[in-house]
């Protein structure tokens, strides 16, 4: 990806100049991100889903992520939790939606790790790869290993792992947008 | 933002692996305020043990950002915590290496 800029012309020049000037300098400004201007650290809030039925996080849960944007790479740090009450593991592979579309180059790739926070058991605190969903170019979901050792799948709502109140999934990643 | 290597070899002669889970400190940063408000330890990086005695019990773990206490620790792929007897008894000449990301207050 590149920024697309404005050659300046027009029929006064003097005139037109800081207009199509100042249309370049938004889309520098729009493709390299707040690093220019401010702290560039952002927040969003990652839209958890499964792909059956969708979880629900319950009473005090919460699902949030801060992230860098800087030209067109991304790096992410992120968390949901399920609350103290009113939870329900929904169904299917968990998924997590990003801020913006990964480029076609990130693929089915591993972008990142995480770890699943059982909140009453260490021997429930799961390591998982984080990887490009290879459905949908703005969601991540998260490979877990499996019991052989010999490959991974997709974190869900049950198999192994079993969701309880105020469990959740720390992760992190880095990725290049569109 | 901040991005880390690390590498800890022991020594061939006088090492002591001592006791308990291990941690390791941070580089003179700030790590941004947004990070200590998540609720859980957070997934910075990865890491691996090398076994010098036996490279199948060699490990793969996750590094975490432990906010309360502003230290690393790590966690195997049982959940747990490396510590000096797990997933190895940590002895002369073994390995570790990972690398790390992390915000930082000063951009």
């Amino acid at each position: 990806m590149g920024v697309t800029l404005i050659t300046p012309q027009g029929s006064n020049f003097i005139k037109d100049f800081p207009g199509q000037n100042a249309a370049n300098l938004n889309s520098i400004d729009d493709y390299a991100g707040p690093c220019l201007i401010t702290h560039p650290l952002q927040t969003f809030t990652p839209g958890l889903s499964a792909s059956v039925t969708s979880p629900n996080l319950g009473v005090g849960g919460s699902s949030i992520a801060y992230y860098y944007k800087i030209f067109d790479q991304i790096y992410v740090w992120g968390e949901f939790r399920f609350g103290s009450s009113g939870i329900s593991a929904g169904s299917g592979i968990y998924t997590v939606t990003l801020p913006f579309v990964m480029s076609n180059q990130t693929g089915t790739t591993i972008v990142g790790t995480g770890l699943v926070h059982d909140n009453d058991s260490n021997a429930g605190r799961v390591p998982v790869l984080v990887r490009a969903n290879p459905f949908s170019n703005i969601q991540l979901d998260f490979l877990v290993r499996t019991n052989s050792g010999l490959a991974n799948r997709e974190l869900r709502d049950s198999g192994y792992i079993t969701w309880a109140v105020n469990d959740g999934l720390s992760w992190h990643a880095k990725f290049k947008r569109q | 933002m901040v991005f880390g290597y690390l590498k800890i070899l022991t020594g061939g002669a006088g090492f002591a692996a001592g006791t308990g889970l291990y941690r390791l400190s941070l580089p003179s940063i700030t790590v941004t305020p947004q990070i200590a408000s998540l609720t859980v330890p957070v997934a910075v990086g990865k890491a691996v043990l090398y076994d010098a005695d036996n490279v199948a019990t060699s490990s793969n773990m996750t590094i975490m950002y432990e906010s309360a206490i502003n230290l690393f620790t790590f966690r195997k792929s049982d959940g747990n915590y490396w510590r000096e007897n797990t997933p190895i008894t940590l002895a002369q000449n073994d390995r570790m290496s990972g690398y790390f990301m992390l915000p930082t207050s000063s951009a």
